[in-house]
């Protein structure tokens, strides 16, 4: 398969619109979410409806193909109820936009079944200095990253965008900030975005 | 990785073989992703300080005997965790860097008498799956959990780990103990001691010294099973929640609990500061997004905005519907007399549903770490929790000093209390940092170390410690020059005399260890 050229922070930051995301991740890449509708999906995306941000975000992978789990007030019951029953039907990756606890379980419990995390994103948009969103991936990170710098006020969904649009296969650890202007919002204003997937 | 102190490389490689040889090449873990798992993911930037050489996870007592012997021929000190889950006092890192984790969550039997009402558990077994376990029988129990209650049974229970029904204090309920010593001897405690005794689980002490103890928060043995008593499954469940206004309530609060623990009335109780209700549901950028504490307006807005006082309790009341009938009069009479206060009662008959916020006091464990996203970031928390005398003016005047060291240190103060016994309360004070800031976590580090330090002023100890404070804490206990710690120290040169189960734990180091940190301490 061929990748894309590795782009740099500037480039990303020059890069704009949907073209430029069409660009990252031409034809014949497998998208994270790009699954047939009505079979079990390969990938599960997690909502934490308490906010706006977290549902906007699962909707956004969802049109892409995933399917939405609610994550229940008790984490272990959504892993071991929801999540861990879908892993012999085909389950291969799975992703959520956060409180950063809802990950430190998630992790901890997938892992025991083998997954690893590939995609990691903060975002913080609290008074505070320093970027709004600091990246890291063993994946492709420049769908995602394109896709939060042309987001703008709708970064959540977009984000969602990015990452479905995100090409798996493995590589070095890559990291990334970028400051981007973040909408005023209630709620916690820090979330963090990550993607996990089994591999064997 | 560190390697083992005073290993070389080939001699670390030829112990590593040898492990292999008893559990497995899957099971010796000595790089890669799941070594990184046993660092300890809260520790407050000293990580590093505390890794592993490895982890080596035995599937049964004959192979926990194997390491033990392979441990004893290479002096490869050992670090035994059960499931490793124990984070805010170091996960499953080790006190001595470069110790090999003995991890024990492979062996995860579990054994119920349903008739009886005990179970017996290994290492690996968690909340989760004993739970699951008397669900998917039907069995009328119930167990008690910690929470959150993903951790192991015996893990909590060796650790003297609470929980929130009449059953919550672990260890008060553990009954029955099968330990591996350093030299691969089995002993079981108890009325274990008879093979095929049938009171083993029932009936704590036999004939002779109770031995159980010595292998709980030590390092002279490596349990591999115990025993534990299960709560019969009451016709009624009835969950009481009050809510105090102001921050001087706690006087007449603890004061009217401790009637009431004491003739028995009220079993196991929770006090919550502002703080602890708040972080259990919100997030501090909710309510403020300044540095330091939050200021006073802040939570009063908080308070207010949530409808919550400064103080919350609640517990559970369990049993025939009569009797807690009675039993919630009594309870009325004596709080109603605070001024402000707010009472709210749910009353779940058997076999009927309950909801997640109450799942705790009825033994049903749960996963969800909320508070710790409180300064947002990579949340994590350490501390010591103390335990303190159940009277009132005493604790308002420990807690107004504990609000003001947190807050020197530019925290908020969580401040929580669980009264398992009638006469004391566990007083947990999270400090609740992002292990990602280093500023945070230096800060809290220095927070955790004042709070041990200024508990001991008043003559207050904490009953857990994270692994970097479990010396310091442990040099506390100063009766008759360090008596006790003397005792513990001949009891492990007896039992472990190559001083390979979990050096440093609790701040017992076997005797070359114990030569070399005192030498360096300037010590005799």
């Amino acid at each position: 398969m061929t990748l894309p050229r590795a782009i740099d922070r500037r480039e990303v930051l020059k890069l704009g619109g949907a073209a430029s995301i069409a660009l990252l991740a031409p034809a014949g890449m497998a998208p994270v979410a790009a699954v047939p509708r009505g079979t079990a999906s390969s990938t599960i995306v997690l909502a934490d409806h308490r906010y706006a941000e977290s549902a906007i975000f699962a909707a956004s992978l969802e049109r892409q193909g995933a399917r939405i789990i609610e994550l229940a007030s008790d984490r272990a019951r959504t892993w071991f109820d929801a999540v861990e029953p879908l892993l012999p039907l085909g389950l291969r990756c799975l992703a959520g936009l956060t409180l950063e606890s809802d990950l430190f379980v998630l992790e901890r419990l997938a892992a025991q079944s083998g997954a690893r995390k590939c995609y990691v994103g903060m975002h913080d948009w609290r008074c505070r200095e320093g970027p709004a969103h600091r990246l890291s991936a063993t994946i492709d990170l420049d769908p995602i990253a394109t896709a939060l710098v042309n987001g703008k006020g709708r970064w959540a969904e977009s984000l969602g965008e990015g990452l479905g649009q995100t090409e798996m296969e493995s590589r070095a650890e890559r990291r990334l900030a970028l400051n981007c202007p973040m909408p005023a919002a209630r709620g916690p204003r820090f979330f963090v975005s990550w993607l996990m997937r089994w591999t064997a | 990785m560190p390697l083992p102190p005073g290993f070389s490389s080939p001699n670390f490689d030829s112990a590593c073989k040898e492990l292999r040889r008893v559990v497995g090449d899957d099971h010796l873990v000595i790089s890669g992703d799941r070594l990184a798992g046993y660092l300890d993911p809260y520790s407050p930037g000293v990580a590093d300080a505390y890794a592993p050489s490895g982890a080596v996870l035995p599937a049964s007592v004959d192979e926990v005997r194997g390491v033990l012997g392979v441990a004893n021929n290479y002096r490869l000190p050992l670090w035994t965790v059960s499931l490793g889950r124990n984070y805010a006092y170091g996960g499953a890192a080790p006190c001595l860097k470069g110790s090999m984790v003995l991890d024990l969550s492979r062996m995860r039997a579990i054994e119920v008498n349903s008739e009886l009402a005990y179970a017996l558990v290994e290492p690996g077994v968690t909340y989760l799956d004993l739970y699951k376990f008397i669900r998917d029988k039907s069995y009328p129990l119930w167990i008690d959990c910690t929470d959150p209650g993903w951790g192991s049974v015996l893990g909590n229970t060796l650790e003297h780990g609470i929980g929130y029904t009449p059953y919550g204090d672990h260890a008060g309920h553990q009954c029955g103990m099968e330990v591996v010593l350093a030299d691969g001897e089995i002993v079981r405690t108890g009325l274990g001691a008879m093979s095929g005794n049938p009171a083993w689980p029932l009936y704590k002490y036999a004939f002779g010294p109770t031995l159980d103890g010595l292998f709980m928060q030590s390092n002279f043995g490596v349990v591999t099973k115990i025993g534990i008593w299960l709560m019969p499954e009451p016709e009624t469940f009835s969950v009481t929640e009050m809510m105090f206004r102001r921050e001087e309530d706690i006087v007449p609060m603890i004061d009217a609990l401790r009637v009431l623990r004491l003739d028995g009335i009220i079993p196991t109780a929770t006090i919550a500061n502002w703080m602890r209700i708040a972080a259990g549901n919100t997030t501090r950028a909710e309510w403020y997004d300044g540095k330091g504490p939050l200021p006073q307006s802040a939570i009063d807005r908080l308070t207010k905005a949530m409808g919550i006082g400064y103080w919350g309790m609640r517990f559970g009341l369990y049993g025939r519907e009569k009797i807690l009938a009675e039993q919630r009069k009594a309870v009325e009479a004596a709080f109603s007399r605070i001024e402000g206060m707010e009472l709210g009662v749910a009353t779940y008959r058997s076999g009927e549903a309950i909801p997640p916020e109450h799942a705790t006091l009825a033994g049903i464990p749960s996963v969800d770490l909320m508070p710790l996203n409180w300064l947002g970031g990579a949340g994590a928390h350490i501390e010591c929790p103390l335990v303190v005398p159940m009277r009132g003016a005493e604790f308002l005047d420990l807690y107004r000093r504990r609000t003001q060291l947190f807050n020197a240190e530019g925290f908020d103060h969580y401040c929580g209390l669980t009264s398992t016994s009638p006469r004391s309360f566990i007083n947990t004070g999270s400090i609740i940092f992002d292990r990602n800031d280093a500023e945070q976590c230096a800060r809290a580090r220095a927070l955790g170390r004042t709070l041990i330090d200024d508990a001991h002023k008043r003559k207050l100890s904490g009953y857990r410690a994270h692994i970097s404070e479990m010396d310091f804490v442990a040099a506390q206990f100063d009766f008759n020059d360090n008596a006790a710690m003397r005792l513990y120290e001949r009891l492990k040169d007896a039992l472990d005399p190559a001083g390979v189960l979990s050096p440093g734990k609790q701040g017992i180091w076997p005797k070359d260890l114990r030569q070399a940190k005192n030498e360096k301490a300037g010590k005799p």
